[in-house]
């Protein structure tokens, strides 16, 4: 049977891969964040990982308002991102994507499914970093609604996190597998708060991790996630909810002028 | 008074209103398409028209003001495409594409 790694999660703002420079301080701080998602990568590579479930949420960019998912996984076989210059391209686990289909349909999950589907930056910005020291692993992106209203509710994402890894834990084969919720933390973008970063808030969340206690960010309300600019939290507490209680570590935390940059793991083995 | 009204704005932040559904689209065309971009920059008017804007979409588009945009409802990344990728202001210093300032909602 497949074996369940752990958890990973970080931001996933555009400007991770755009890199404006927009200040000599915000440089410093990207080469930091940059640097931990290479860690990430390493770790993913150290740990022998083959395969992994990236929950993302898509901003209306690979859907728009004709048809929008609330969980969608990719059962294609490649897919990419491109930004200016910088492409990014991921080989999907299709057996290991259909078994969680199936899988999780069972367990009362609608998640729809596409065969091909264009990345964009809440996956391709942070895996850009992540693939260059990841090795040969495998991507299996997921989106969870967090950025169109209605959205699906912080309690529903632990529990997906929870089936994905029964999912997983049931997959024939010898595949090392983990996730990664990418998002947040704080942030307001396209509107008047623009600018501001909740450090409070996202201190609450890291403190969590690190204790070993993502379950209770599962009973954080929604009100509470958009009051805070923490709504992209959905994707970590679904990764959270298949690491379970585990001790996690902050590999990095920034402040930056329009975010809080944040960079996790949870190690369950 | 100001905090407090936002806040109960940022409750819709992003409920997609059926009413802006034409500018919905124009805004994630234009981030999707860099031609689009290019063109929308050089002649908005004709972009606005080629997606069928209203009159209201259209006055708030060339208001180039996020404010009056969220104000008024549109999506907020309809509004960051438009005005931090479209017109650029990602690439400004951080103190020029920042809209909350502190002192003001203390």
């Amino acid at each position: 049977m497949a074996r369940f790694i752990g958890a990973y999660m970080s931001s996933h703002a555009p400007q991770i891969i755009l890199q404006p420079r927009v200040s000599e301080e915000y440089v410093a701080q990207l080469a930091r964040v940059h640097g931990a998602l290479m860690e990430l990568g390493d770790r993913i590579r150290r740990r022998n990982i083959d395969s992994l479930v990236v929950f993302g949420s898509d901003h209306m960019e690979t859907f728009f308002l004709d048809n929008y998912p609330q969980l969608l996984l990719f059962t294609g076989e490649r897919s990419s991102a491109k930004f200016g210059d910088k492409e990014v391209e991921i080989a999907n686990n299709v057996e290991l994507a259909t078994h969680l289909l199936y899988s999780l349909l069972d367990q009362g999950f609608d998640v729809c499914f596409s065969q091909e589907m264009r990345l964009d930056h809440p996956f391709a910005s942070p895996l850009y970093w992540v693939l260059k020291t990841a090795g040969n692993v495998k991507v299996i992106p997921f989106h969870v609604n967090s950025n169109v209203s209605p959205r699906v509710s912080p309690k529903r994402c632990y529990q997906l996190g929870r089936e994905v890894r029964r999912a997983i834990e049931s997959f024939n084969g010898n595949s090392r597998v983990a996730v990664y919720g990418t998002g947040g933390l704080s942030h307001y973008p396209g509107t008047p708060l623009y600018g501001k970063v909740d450090v409070d808030a996202d201190q609450y969340i890291t403190a969590k991790i690190v204790e070993g206690r993502g379950s209770e960010l599962a009973n954080l309300t929604s009100k509470w996630l958009d009051d805070t600019g923490n709504f992209e939290l959905r994707t970590w507490i679904a990764a959270l909810g298949a690491v379970g209680d585990v001790r996690g570590e902050i590999l990095v935390y920034e402040r930056a002028y329009h975010i809080g940059y944040c960079v996790a793991a949870v190690e369950a083995v | 008074m100001l905090q407090w009204r936002l806040c109960e704005v940022m409750r819709e932040l992003f409920f997609p209103e059926l009413k802006y559904y034409r500018l919905h689209k124009m805004a994630r065309s234009i981030h999707l398409n860099a031609a689009l971009m290019q063109e929308y920059r050089r002649n908005p008017e004709t972009v606005m028209n080629a997606f069928g804007l209203t009159e209201e979409e259209k006055e708030l588009v060339r208001s180039k003001d996020p404010v009056r945009m969220f104000n008024a409802g549109v999506m907020a990344y309809a509004i960051f495409y438009l005005i931090w990728e479209a017109e650029g202001w990602i690439y400004r210093p951080p103190e020029e594409q920042t809209l909350y300032k502190e002192q003001l909602m203390s």
